[in-house]
C-alpha cells in the first residue's frame, strides 16, 4: 500500500513524492495493463496514459485513501482505449518461450494456449474485469467501485466472460457462478492481492 | 485436449505466470522522465488560508548572508507582501456574500467551500480549514440552510449551516448505529418541506445467506432533532433525490429505477412502498459496460420532470444497431442484436412516468446525450458529444443544449462544456462548467444576456444554487 502521507506530498506538488509514486505502482499497473491487452507496446502506451491523466488529475483526487483503486481505475480505462484504438491495427500476437516438451507439458501447453486463444476473443470489458477479479485479486464489490459500475454489471461480465472461456474446454458453467447478485462462487479472490510497494 | 480440473485456479495461474513480471526498464525511465519534467501542478491556494508561502513559490532568493541594506530591502518586501495579503484576506471575509437576483451558487474546491458572486464575477472561499474537508453543499428548498458533507480525520458528518454574512453552523448530523457515513464528497438531499435529509450511508445488508459489508444504502435524519435512521429498502441504493414537489423519492439501485413515496421514508415497511420504474436486462451482452456508468453514478442522482410526474435516466446502447424498445411493464429489452465489443455508446435520455408507463426516449439520436437538468418551468437542458464512449463523453465535454419547455427545437447554448449544467431557481440562467474546468459560465438560455464567465479554483466541483429566499417569511 502505498503511503498517505507520500500521496499527500504528491497531490501537494511535491516532485520527489510524486516520483517515488510512480515507482511504487508502475509496476503493477503495468502487470495487469499487460494482462488485459496480451501485448506489451499498447500495455506500455496505457500505463503511459494512465499515468498521464494521473498527473494531471493527482491534485484532484479527494481521498488519498483510494488512490489505488482509483489508478487501477486509470489504467483500465486507458487499456480500454488502447484496445479500441489497436483494433483497426494489425495485430501481432507475442509468442511465450516454450517450455521443454514432455507429454504433460505438452498437454498443459495446449490447455494454455486454448486458454490465450478463448481470452483474446473477449471484450476488453470483460478482460478487465477477470484480471482485475482473478490477477489483481479484487473482490465484485471493489471491481465494482473501482470501475465505478453497478455491482451487478460486475457480476455479468464475469459470468459471459467465464462461460466464454470455459466453453474453450468443453466446459460448463457452474449453476449460480459468477451471478455476483445471488453471491458469486468467485467473491473470494483467487489470488492475493498485489499491492504497490 | 483435456479439460482442467480446477478451472479457476487454472485461469488465476495462467494469468499470473503468463507474461511480464516486471515492468519494462525503457518504461519505467520514460514515466519517471516524465514525472521529473512534469510533478503534478499544485493545488490552488489562497494565501488567506494561511499557509506559508515558501521562498520557492514566491520565486525569491533570499540571501543567506550579505550586506545589511539588501537584507533590510528583502525585508520590506516581504513586509509589504504579508500586508497586501493580509489586505486581501481582510477583504475577502469581509465581503458579503451577496444573494444576486438568482440566489447565490455554492461549490467545493480543495478542501473547502466556496460561493460565486456573479456580480463581481469571481469565487470567494466560504470556509478555510485546515483541518477538515468541507464538500457537497446542498441548498434546503427554502434557500435558508445549507447542508455540507464534512470529512475530519476520516470520520464524516453532515453540517447544517445558515449563510448570512458567514456561515454559521447549526446541527451536525452523525451517522447512526451500525452505518458509516463516508468520507468526502457526497451530497445530502433535502426534502422539500426541510425537515428530512436523505444521506448516502455504508453497511451491512444479508441477502439470503450471503452478507455483505460497506453496501451502499441510504439513511434518513430528522434536521430539527439530529436522529437518524437506516431507510431499509430491502437494496443497495445508489444514488436517490426528491422530485420537485417533495411527494416522491427517485432511487436508482444497481440496474433498476425506483420512486418511494416520500411519506414512506418514515413508515415501518419502507421497501412495501417502493414502485419499480424501469429496469434494464443484462441477459446476453452486457449492455451496461460502459466504465463510467450512467445514472448508477453517485453524482448522477435521478433527475424528475418538473411537473414531478416523470423520472429521466440514462440507457446506454450501441449506436445504430440494437436500440432499447420497452416492454409493457415499463422494463426494456433489446429490440435486435447488440454487440458491445468495441461499438461506440450511444447513450440517450430516457423518461419514464411514475405511474409506471412505458418509457420513451425523450432525446435519442446516435450521439452520447448526458447530464439532464430539468428547470423550474421544465425546459430541458443536457449535455451532447459525438465521443466514442460515454466515459470519454464526461471526460472531454461537450455541446450544452437546451429543449425549449413550451416544445419546438432543441438549441445549442454553449460549447466545450464539461459535466452538465446547472438551472438557476427561476430557470432564467444556466451555470456550466467548461471542458478545462477552470472557468463557470453564467448562460442565458434565450440569449438576451451575454455570457458571463466567472474563474474557478482548481478542483471545483459539486455546485448548488440557492433557491430564491421569499422575503417576509
Amino acid at each position: 500500500m502505498v503511503e498517505r502521507a507520500r500521496i499527500e506530498l504528491a497531490m501537494a506538488g511535491d516532485a520527489g513524492a510524486y516520483e517515488e509514486l510512480v515507482r511504487a505502482v508502475a509496476r503493477p499497473l503495468y502487470l495487469a495493463a499487460y494482462r488485459i491487452l496480451r501485448e506489451s507496446g499498447a500495455a506500455e502506451d496505457a500505463v503511459q496514459q494512465a499515468f498521464l491523466r494521473m498527473w494531471r488529475e493527482l491534485p484532484r483526487l479527494r481521498d488519498p485513501e483510494r488512490f489505488e483503486a482509483w489508478a487501477y481505475r486509470l489504467v483500465v480505462r486507458a487499456a480500454i482505449d488502447e484496445a479500441r484504438r489497436s483494433k483497426r491495427q494489425a495485430r501481432v500476437r507475442e509468442l511465450q518461450p516454450a517450455a521443454a516438451s514432455t507429454p504433460d507439458a505438452s498437454a498443459e501447453i495446449a490447455a494454455r494456449d486454448a486458454l490465450d486463444q478463448a481470452f483474446r476473443t473477449l471484450s476488453v470489458d470483460h478482460r478487465a474485469v477477470v484480471v482485475l477479479h482473478y490477477y489483481v485479486g479484487m473482490s465484485i464489490a471493489e471491481i465494482a467501485a473501482t470501475l465505478e459500475v453497478p455491482y451487478g454489471t460486475v457480476g455479468s461480465r464475469l459470468h459471459y466472460a467465464l462461460r466464454s472461456l470455459r466453453a474453450a474446454f468443453g466446459l460448463e458453467l457452474p449453476q449460480g457462478a459468477g451471478a455476483a447478485d445471488t453471491g458469486s462462487a468467485h467473491e473470494r479472490p483467487m489470488r492475493r492481492r498485489e499491492r504497490p510497494a | 485436449m483435456s479439460a482442467p480440473r480446477d478451472f479457476d485456479r487454472f485461469l488465476a495461474g495462467w494469468l499470473a505466470e503468463e507474461g511480464p513480471q516486471e515492468v519494462p526498464d525503457r518504461l519505467l525511465e520514460t514515466l519517471l522522465a516524465d514525472a521529473r519534467r512534469s510533478a503534478p501542478p499544485r493545488r490552488w491556494a489562497l494565501p488567506v488560508r494561511g499557509r506559508s508561502l515558501s521562498r520557492e513559490g514566491i520565486g525569491l532568493a533570499l540571501p543567506a548572508t550579505g550586506p545589511a541594506w539588501r537584507t533590510w530591502i528583502v525585508l520590506a518586501l516581504l513586509a509589504a507582501l504579508v500586508a497586501v495579503s493580509a489586505l486581501v484576506a481582510g477583504s475577502l471575509r469581509r465581503d458579503p456574500l451577496r444573494a444576486v437576483a438568482d440566489g447565490t451558487i455554492v461549490f467545493e474546491a480543495a478542501g473547502d467551500l466556496w460561493t460565486v458572486d456573479p456580480v463581481a464575477g469571481r469565487a470567494t472561499p466560504l470556509t478555510s480549514t485546515s483541518d477538515t474537508d468541507e464538500g457537497g453543499p446542498a441548498w434546503s428548498r427554502d434557500g435558508r440552510s445549507l447542508a455540507m458533507w464534512v470529512t475530519q480525520r476520516g470520520i464524516a458528518r453532515i453540517d447544517l449551516a445558515v449563510l448570512g454574512p458567514r456561515l454559521e453552523v447549526g446541527r451536525s448530523l452523525r451517522a447512526p448505529a451500525g452505518l458509516v457515513l463516508p468520507p468526502h464528497r457526497r451530497i445530502a438531499g433535502w426534502s422539500p418541506d426541510g425537515r428530512t435529509i436523505v444521506a448516502p450511508v455504508r453497511g451491512t445488508m444479508t441477502d439470503g445467506a450471503v452478507t455483505r459489508a460497506g453496501v451502499e444504502l441510504v439513511a434518513w435524519f430528522d434536521t430539527s432533532t439530529g436522529e437518524g435512521r437506516l431507510l431499509d429498502l430491502g437494496r443497495p441504493a445508489w444514488s436517490f433525490g426528491f422530485s420537485p414537489d417533495g411527494a416522491w423519492l427517485g432511487i436508482a439501485s444497481g440496474s433498476e429505477l425506483f420512486v418511494l413515496p416520500a411519506s414512506a421514508i418514515r413508515a415501518p415497511d419502507p421497501a412495501a412502498q417502493l414502485r419499480r420504474l424501469a429496469s434494464i436486462e443484462t441477459t446476453g451482452d452486457d449492455i451496461n459496460s460502459d466504465p463510467s456508468g450512467a445514472w448508477w453514478r453517485d453524482d448522477l442522482p435521478p433527475v424528475f420532470s418538473a411537473d414531478s410526474r416523470a423520472v429521466l435516466y440514462l440507457v446506454n446502447g450501441a449506436a445504430g444497431e440494437g436500440d432499447l424498445a420497452t416492454t409493457g411493464g415499463g422494463g426494456l429489452r433489446r429490440s435486435g442484436p447488440l454487440r458491445t465489443d468495441d461499438r461506440p455508446r450511444d447513450t440517450d435520455i430516457r423518461r419514464v412516468s411514475i405511474d409506471a408507463g412505458p418509457a420513451a426516449d425523450l432525446v435519442g439520436g446516435s450521439d452520447n446525450d448526458l447530464a439532464p437538468a430539468v428547470s423550474v418551468a421544465g425546459a430541458l437542458a443536457y449535455l451532447r458529444s459525438d465521443a466514442r464512449t460515454t466515459s470519454a463523453a464526461m471526460d472531454q465535454g461537450g455541446d450544452l443544449w437546451v429543449s425549449p419547455a413550451a416544445g419546438g427545437e432543441p438549441v445549442q447554448v454553449a460549447t466545450g462544456v464539461a459535466a452538465g449544467s446547472l438551472w438557476s431557481p427561476t430557470g432564467a440562467w444556466l451555470g456550466a462548467l467548461t471542458v478545462d474546468r477552470a472557468s463557470l459560465m453564467l448562460l442565458d438560455p434565450s440569449g438576451r444576456h451575454s455570457p458571463r464567465s466567472i474563474p474557478l479554483p482548481q478542483g471545483a466541483a459539486s455546485f448548488t444554487w440557492q433557491p430564491v429566499v421569499e422575503s417576509g417569511t
